[in-house]
């Protein structure tokens, strides 16, 4: 079992992390700061996913241009409970 | 004024953010328009990273608004890595690089990428400052400063009172590599290379087309097998050398600083993966530096560097050593000293002096030796024109009443002590007896304010 900081809105820069993004996995019940949360961040529990099972949800968008290094290459999809892959829509489902 | 905004960063949970990725993300702004610096507050007790932390997007900065990075007080390292104080690391398989900045300020942090090249890659349109922060970067072609020009250019980064150290299995190593039409400063840094395999080269510092690189009393060395290339100064652009460079090979451009090992005999500890770079006492980075106190006046563990004329050490530290003399003995000249040599910082201790005759309670002593409380320290004959001794205090007293090694009364003793010695003898001026004590005890300590190298001191 394990938790994910997610990023609940896009910031100014479109360059940027962006709503969806994960910034941390840690496993279950782990203290997170005082401003990981809303509004700016959602802590999601994950069951059963271990927080070593999950690195890839951290890869960044390697772009030609190397100007989105930054954003995350996987997105958090909140209604569905699922990662997509921004650069194929490619679907990891975490329903479980 | 920019107004600071501090948060802190906890790997604990008990502060604002747990790591630099979260506080990145949360905090990215328009400094500019906010006129803001932003400032992360590092602790330790554990990585404060949770990956790569790539912070270019979203910041809008300029020289003097900028996200600063800074280890917390009392948490910063203390000259070498040490996983117990503030740190940022990148474990094998990370993308890349541990940071990617632009235009921040980081210091007291130790920072290092376990893989892949670039520990700091850094670019863009304004500069990046380093100051005492432990940079190391491992496996395949290992840079600690990669500065392309890809996301824009400046001038005016700066590496300052900083360790670098890539250690490279294969590839190419670099320590600070400066892309087109960037320019940045490093001073008083130390800098060590190595790769291990055939191949191509090793760049301790390197500017490519277009760009500049300024070196002023820095160490730098290249280690390690079968290097085919080692290049102290790799130039497709300018790298103005600083004739208080020191390095391991003869590329130093003062020769008296050139072929200065990398070795146990100037460094505390060369391992790799546990290196302290630390000056040993007979160190011949000692001394041999030029005086930047017009820029900064510190070193890699906070300490004071000497101020003018006096001239520091070069690289990352500016030692200041504890020497054992003893000062009770009576005897004039010597006696032992550790080390042959002072420098700013370094301080005398004398043993515990004799228990004293009973004293007048408040009694004003024009000179302690007359007391027979400790003897005179002296300097053996010589020009000390340069030395200045600001003091000698007494670190450790005690009264009749509560004498006992190791429990010692503070406060006991206090007084007006100086000395300019321009001569054999250091004086002691304006002793007195703190009213309640009938006897005391003391050892004294001497504190050199400016050093000279050739300054010996026997008592």
């Amino acid at each position: 079992m394990c938790e994910i900081l997610v990023k609940l809105k896009d910031g100014t820069d479109p360059k940027g992390i962006r709503t969806g993004d994960v910034i941390d996995i840690r496993p279950d019940g782990q203290r997170w700061g005082r401003l990981e949360c809303e509004p700016v961040f959602s802590v999601v529990l994950l069951p059963k996913m271990p927080a070593a099972d999950l690195s890839w949800a951290m890869e960044s968008w390697l772009n030609s241009d190397r100007s989105t290094y930054r954003e995350r290459l996987w997105k958090w999809d909140f209604e569905n409970r699922q990662f997509i892959r921004k650069s194929d829509g490619l679907v990891r489902s975490c329903r479980l | 004024m920019p107004t600071i905004i501090p948060k802190d960063i906890k790997p604990d949970g008990t502060g604002d953010y747990l790591t630099l990725n979260s506080w990145d993300a949360a905090e990215a702004a328009d400094l500019v328009s906010l006129d803001q610096i932003r400032k992360a507050v590092v602790y330790s007790g554990g990585n404060a990273l949770s990956g790569a932390l790539v912070m270019w997007a979203g910041w809008t900065c300029d020289a003097t608004r900028y996200p600063w990075i800074a280890a917390a007080d009392g948490h910063a390292h203390v000259g070498y890595w040490d996983t117990s104080k503030a740190y940022a690391l990148t474990a094998s398989g990370a993308p890349y690089c541990v940071g990617i900045t632009k235009g921040a300020h980081i210091d007291g942090m130790q920072i290092q990428s376990t893989d892949l090249q670039g520990t700091i890659i850094s670019g863009g349109l304004s500069p990046l400052v380093m100051r005492r922060c432990i940079i190391r970067s491992f496996g395949n072609n290992a840079t600690c400063v990669m500065m392309p020009n890809w996301w824009g250019v400046c001038s005016g980064n700066v590496f300052e009172n900083c360790i670098l150290i890539a250690e490279a299995a294969n590839g190419t190593p670099r320590g600070i590599w400066v892309n087109g039409a960037l320019e940045a400063t490093a001073r008083n840094c130390t800098i060590y290379i190595s790769r291990n395999d055939a191949g191509s080269g090793a760049y301790v510092l390197s500017a490519e087309a277009g760009g500049v690189l300024t070196s002023q009393n820095n160490y730098l060395a290249i280690g390690g097998n079968a290097i085919n290339v080692a290049c102290y100064y790799a130039s497709g652009g300018t790298i103005n050398k600083g004739a208080n460079d020191a390095t391991f090979n003869a590329e130093a451009t003062t020769p008296a600083l050139r072929n200065i090992a990398y070795s146990a005999a100037n460094f505390l500890d060369v391992t790799p993966g546990s290196e302290n770079l630390h000056l040993t006492t007979g160190s011949a980075l000692r001394g041999v530096g030029a005086n930047l106190s017009a820029t900064f006046t510190d070193d890699i563990d906070g300490e004071t560097r000497p101020s003018l004329p006096a001239p520091w050490a070069i690289g990352a530290d500016e030692p200041s050593n504890v020497y054992d003399a003893d000062f009770s003995d009576g005897s004039v000249g010597g006696d032992t000293t550790t080390s042959s040599m002072l420098y700013s910082g370094d301080v005398v201790e004398g043993a515990e002096g004799a228990d004293s005759a009973p004293l007048p309670l408040g009694q004003l002593l024009a000179d302690m030796v007359d007391q027979g409380i400790v003897s005179d320290p002296v300097l053996p004959a010589g020009d000390y024109s340069g030395l200045v001794v600001d003091g000698i205090s007494f670190v450790e007293q005690g009264s009749e009443d509560s004498y006992t090694p190791g429990n010692w009364v503070d406060g006991g003793i206090f007084g007006d002590f100086f000395s300019a010695p321009t001569s054999g003898h250091v004086y002691v001026h304006s002793f007195k007896i703190y009213p309640t004590m009938t006897k005391v005890w003391a050892r004294p300590v001497m504190t050199v304010t400016v050093g000279r190298p050739e300054t010996r001191v026997t008592v």
